[in-house]
């Protein structure tokens, strides 16, 4: 996008110097009324215009090449980086958990603020969690933003941390992005 | 978040053993299908076979994420090309 614009405004620079010969009314006007009808003097000064190249450059952070998240999808559904979005947030990375040689998801995230995880202690079946003292095992679990629904009384979870890019666990009110649930969530 | 697609090669094969009689194989491959990368894929999967602490109690999963495929447009200057000159 930043692209187009750039290059319509120097076009319109450009434009602005032709126009200049022209009387006051069409200048006014602008480019695109001095295109359409040509007047013998902008004939005349007509040539055709190099504009220089613009490279537009961005990257998207999906690889997690160490500890540290720069960007997160959780706290508004976008790839926004952290430090422009408003909500506290955890990013447990590929690399951490592999660090940590985790085999649970719970264990994954013992070393989150706010977070307290394998809250039945040793458990394969289930990813037990609290977060800030809520609990997140029925309602606060989502895997790539959808909700992973948890019907109740002996059933749950047990996530699989290898299959996981990265943990992310936004902390704050969010409801608005991921509907009814226990105060705080994973992502 | 799942493993996503990469659109540079990627692959790991991975073999584990453990306390419990634990023993794990994972397998992790990604890159572009074609040479101008705007497809791409990504298979992960994973196979174990664990007891664990607690007597008959065991920690065996077979795990497959697969053929993920993810495109992405490529802004080339030809797109730019098109565009009426003036």
């Amino acid at each position: 996008m930043s692209k187009r614009k750039m290059t319509s405004k120097r076009t319109n620079n450009a434009n602005w110097r032709l126009a200049a010969l022209l009387p006051l009314g069409a200048a006014l006007n602008g480019m695109a009324m001095a295109a359409d009808q040509p007047t013998k003097a902008q004939t005349a000064e007509k040539k055709e215009i190099t504009l220089p190249a613009v490279k537009v450059k961005a990257t998207r952070d999906n690889k997690s090449g160490n500890y540290k998240a720069s960007t997160s999808t959780v706290g508004t559904k976008t790839d926004t980086p952290l430090i422009e979005t408003p909500q506290s947030i955890s990013v447990i990375t590929n690399d951490q958990m592999e660090a940590q040689n985790v085999s649970t998801m719970a264990e994954a995230l013992r070393y989150t603020p706010g977070v307290q995880s394998e809250t039945f202690g040793f458990e394969p079946r289930t990813t037990f969690i609290k977060i800030r003292g809520f609990d997140a095992t029925e309602t606060g679990l989502y895997r790539d933003g959808l909700k992973l629904s948890n019907p109740g009384f002996a059933a749950g979870y047990s996530l699989e941390p290898y299959g996981a890019e990265r943990v992310e666990v936004p902390r704050g009110p969010a409801s608005v992005l991921y509907g009814q649930a226990q105060p705080w969530r994973l992502g | 978040m799942s493993k996503r697609p990469t659109f540079d090669p990627f692959r790991e094969v991975k073999f584990e053993a453990g306390t419990y009689d634990r023993f794990q194989g994972e397998l992790d491959v990604g890159g572009a299908l074609d040479e101008r990368k705007t497809l791409a894929y990504r298979v992960t999967g994973l196979v174990r076979d664990s007891e664990t602490q607690v007597d008959f109690i065991k920690d065996n999963r077979i795990y497959i994420a697969g053929a993920d495929l993810e495109t992405q447009r490529r802004y080339d200057a030809d797109l730019f090309k098109s565009l009426p000159k003036g």
